[in-house]
């Protein structure tokens, strides 16, 4: 059953899949909070021990190509788990597409529009994003390669002028922490931006990909990601050292230091672009993948009736979540990670495990 | 949801109407429907043809007699003034009146009409008509009916010849270098200019005619092998769909067969000049002539289509694609300066620079309304002048958009009504807007949206205004072509924000030009001076031995 008839090429997958990496990287404060100074190490080191989960993410897709990820819990569990599981992916998804809504809501508050309810830029988001919504998934991934270009020049544009600032002793007490905070960061690291790569499990089916050009593409697209967050995390520390841990977003105060002359100030309106941009398409990815997953489950037809009404329950959903931004800050910290290790790395590699013992797809096929 | 309802409620309304027009429809037709067989008398024949024509006064009937002691008797039917009188002589009068068959016998009824066609009649351009209608209809297209007493059909002779419009330069596209000739009125010389420019057999040209009142004369004009055949099909399917009235311009046309009626972007574009026309036909468009206007529509249409002038394809690369980039430029600031202004001054002082402001707030001091309503009433002062400048006879327009553009804007200023700022960024934006004329219509209308964003939501709002267009742009198409190609991803960047050397581009836009996709046979770079040239062919002739 396939309800949206979209079809996306391997390219804009794998734009897809960085811009959906990236969208992380302007608010690197749940990582760099832990561990200041050595967060690129411990992102780098997520980014490795993140390969082969990835590499199982791959797997399932090349497993069931024609299948996205409530059609495959159904096939190896059977109709009756498989969709209880469902239902909590579908709950896993629309928490997320609230959580970056509310994301992209309090941070414009924070920093752009001080005096302007939540609910209105949270209500004009979900609008826009119903519109790319209701048109289907050729048209929600479609300017993923256009923002992530963007992001790209951008971001480097910003490198470049913040050059001089960067203070190569601001890395310097490498491996001072106790271990235990590493072990949580490369936790959060592999959770909040790269295990959240399951929800491509939910939209594989529209790409038309070979074997090899599945793993192609999903792991450029991992590798882009990684380095924006690689660079903007070098860019924070290199430029605000200790002070890192002070800012609820550092990166816009880095930019904010810029000033060339009196030619070149304000850059932090370049971060504001970037943040809208790259939330505003995982927003729309998360918020599609979680109408299309709600219809399928309910086998309706007409996905493009439930935009609005799934873009109302996100607002509510998201409003009510957390009464703060420290609250919310101190649960991505501690309680996020935990909650989504299941969805992202449990049940995949049990739905793996089974399917390889059932022997599924190919007792299909024969 | 609501607006779903109102539009079904509209189609189900349209749907009615469609319905009563059918019914009158074939009411007409029972009323008459002894006109289209012919008698054998032609008085009766005569004024059957005057009934059918209202009795209209300039229907000229002009009886002769022929053949040998003048005893056959004719008549011929046309309309004063759509025939050309020289080409009625000539062609009728002349040789029907001074023919004298060498026989004693001479044939009588249908024979002698074939004979009359085959060879008497000086005309390059006869066919037989069987019935009345037909007879009518080809007066009334500013032909000649020839009806002989005693037969019981007649003969149409083309002497088409009225007065029209010489070709001359068109005043919606004026350039500096390039072909000054634009299209006329005339059906026939339009299509012949564009054959003019492409004189190839693979250009079809396929007439239609459209309009139940109007029976206006359509050419459908496109480069088999190049032109996608589902394209052509779509268009001659939605044309031959027609069931109007009327269709007086090929905005008709064009509002009939576009794919996003709703949509402030227009999926189907027209040019004025044969040279516009031919080449988007060349990239495997489908044009569509209209008889009456020097407008040809051509589909489908891309976004980028709006900011390519022909002027970039007569002009040196560099130079092209500078002004193309500019061309972008002009459109983003004509759609978003005004709302950028307003959302820095009302919302974003923080991102002015310090001087600035200060300047932007000592000009803003003793004004008394907000900057929204500022920029709107002048954006507004603006839309009214531009108007009043096109519709006025031209010595009043200038008088009058010098009035307008000088005296209020200095007035307005100095008596403190409105801040000089808002006069620069207004008059910036109207400066922009005549850029892309294409898109001016998409450009005042987004202006305005932006405006109410920018009003509310500062930057945010513009911003999220802008992906929403981003994504309209997105979803929209033309004739199954995806109307934002070659902007956003990539496909045919050869000829998109920068135009390329011609002799880079070997091939077709990929999406609109099916089966003959290679303009060029390989890639030719422009040759190189002499000299160097013979070194190098030396040198390879070297290394061989």
């Amino acid at each position: 059953m396939r309800i949206d008839k979209g079809q996306i090429s391997g390219t804009q997958f794998m734009f897809s899949v960085a811009c959906f990496i990236q969208a992380s990287a302007p608010l690197t404060t749940f990582i760099s909070a832990v561990t200041l100074q050595d967060s690129w190490l411990v992102l780098l080191f997520g980014a490795v021990l993140c390969l082969p989960l990835i590499w199982l993410y791959r797997t399932l897709m090349v497993m069931f190509p024609e299948q996205n990820l409530l059609q495959i819990l159904v096939e190896v569990y059977g109709p009756v788990v498989g969709k209880v599981i469902g239902v909590a992916y579908i709950w896993f998804f629309f928490t997320l597409a609230s959580l970056n809504l509310t994301d992209l809501g309090k941070f414009t508050k924070l920093t752009i529009m001080q005096e302007t309810p939540n609910v209105v830029l949270v209500l004009m988001c979900v609008l826009v994003s119903a519109l790319a919504v209701r048109n289907g998934i050729k048209l929600v991934t479609k300017y993923s390669t256009l923002f992530t270009i963007i992001t790209f020049i951008l971001l480097s544009i910003g490198t470049i002028l913040m050059l001089n600032q960067i203070k190569l002793e601001n890395f310097m007490p490498m491996f001072d922490q106790p271990v235990g905070k590493y072990v949580q960061g490369i936790h959060i690291i592999s959770t909040i931006p790269f295990g959240e790569l399951v929800v491509f499990l939910m939209i594989h089916p529209y790409v038309k990909l070979s074997r090899r050009d599945a793993t192609k593409y999903l792991f450029l697209g991992f590798g882009l990601g990684v380095i924006t967050i690689l660079v903007i995390l070098l860019l924070n520390i290199g430029v605000l050292g200790n002070l890192l841990g002070m800012f609820t977003l550092p990166t816009l105060v880095t930019l904010r230091l810029v000033n060339l002359g009196m030619a070149l100030s304000r850059m932090e309106i370049l971060f504001a672009v970037i943040l809208v941009m790259l939330l505003f398409f995982k927003i729309t990815l998360l918020y599609y993948v979680s109408v299309l997953a709600t219809a399928q489950l309910f086998k309706v037809k007409a996905y493009r009736q439930l935009a609005l009404a799934a873009g109302a329950l996100l607002i509510a959903y998201g409003l009510t979540l957390y009464p703060s931004l420290v609250e919310q800050a101190a649960s991505a910290q501690e309680i996020v990670p935990f909650l989504w290790t299941p969805f992202e790395i449990l049940i995949p590699l049990l739905t793996f495990f089974i399917a390889k013992l059932r022997k599924l797809p190919n007792a299909k096929e024969a | 949801m609501f607006l779903r309802f109102i539009i079904r409620k509209l189609r189900f309304l349209s749907k009615n109407r469609h319905s009563v027009c059918d019914n009158t429809t074939e009411s007409n037709n029972n009323e008459q429907p002894h006109v289209s067989t012919m008698k054998k008398q032609i008085h009766e024949n005569l004024d059957c043809l005057k009934d059918m024509l209202s009795g209209s006064n300039d229907l000229k009937i002009h009886p002769f007699r022929f053949g040998p002691d003048p005893q056959l008797a004719g008549a011929m039917v046309f309309i004063d003034g759509l025939v050309d009188n020289a080409t009625l002589t000539e062609a009728i009068l002349r040789p029907v009146t001074g023919w004298q068959p060498d026989k004693k016998t001479f044939p009588t009824g249908q024979e002698l009409m074939d004979v009359l066609a085959q060879e008497i009649l000086c005309s390059g351009d006869v066919r037989t008509a069987s019935s009345l209608s037909e007879l009518a209809s080809g007066c009334l297209a500013g032909d000649t009916a020839v009806l002989l007493d005693g037969c019981t059909a007649g003969l149409v002779v083309s002497t088409k010849g009225w007065d029209k419009r010489s070709v001359s330069e068109p005043q919606s596209e004026t350039v500096v270098r390039g072909p000054r000739e634009g299209f006329t009125e005339n059906l026939r010389t339009n299509t012949a200019m564009i054959r003019r420019k492409i004189k190839n057999g693979q250009l079809c040209v396929t007439n239609m005619t459209v309009g139940r009142k109007t029976q206006t004369d359509i050419c459908l004009i496109y480069l088999s092998g190049v032109a996608d055949p589902k394209v052509v099909e779509t268009v001659k399917y939605r044309i031959g769909r027609l069931d109007v009235d009327s269709i007086l311009e090929s905005g008709y046309i064009e509002e009939y067969i576009e794919d996003a009626p709703f949509s402030p972007f227009a999926t189907v574009g027209y040019s004025e000049k044969p040279d516009v026309v031919a080449g988007r036909l060349l990239e495997g468009r489908v044009a569509v002539v209209v008889d009456g206007t020097p407008f040809v529509l051509t589909a489908p249409m891309l976004f980028i289509e709006s900011f390519q002038t022909t002027e970039d394809y007569y002009t040196r690369p560099l130079y092209a694609s500078m002004m193309r980039i500019i061309r972008f430029f002009g459109y983003f600031i004509t759609v978003f300066a005004p709302a950028i202004f307003i959302a820095l001054t009302a919302f974003h002082q923080e991102l002015i620079p310090t001087t600035l402001l200060f300047t932007i707030a000592n000009s803003r001091e003793g004004t008394p309304f907000p900057v929204f309503l500022e920029t709107f009433v002048m954006l507004f002062a603006f839309e009214i002048l531009r108007e009043a400048g096109i519709r006025l006879p031209r010595p009043v327009g200038q008088a009058i958009s010098i009035v307008g553009a000088l005296i209020m804007g200095d007035a307005a200023v100095s008596a403190g009504l409105v801040g000089a700022p808002v006069v620069i960024v207004v008059a910036i934006t109207a400066v922009a807007s005549f850029l892309v004329p294409n898109q001016s219509d998409s450009a005042s209308l987004l202006r305005v949206i932006m405006m109410v964003l920018a009003a509310f939501v500062g930057f945010y709002g513009v911003s999220m205004g802008f992906l929403a267009v981003l994504l309209h742009l997105g979803s929209l198409t033309s004739f199954g072509v995806p109307y934002f190609d070659g902007f956003a991803w990539m496909s045919n960047l050869q000829d998109s924000v920068v135009r390329m050397p011609l002799w880079s581009m070997i091939r077709r836009p990929k999406d609109i030009a099916h089966g003959d996709i290679t303009r060029r046979r390989f890639f030719i770079p422009p040759m190189r001076p002499y000299t160097l040239q013979d070194e190098d062919d030396l040198e390879g002739e070297g290394e061989h031995e």
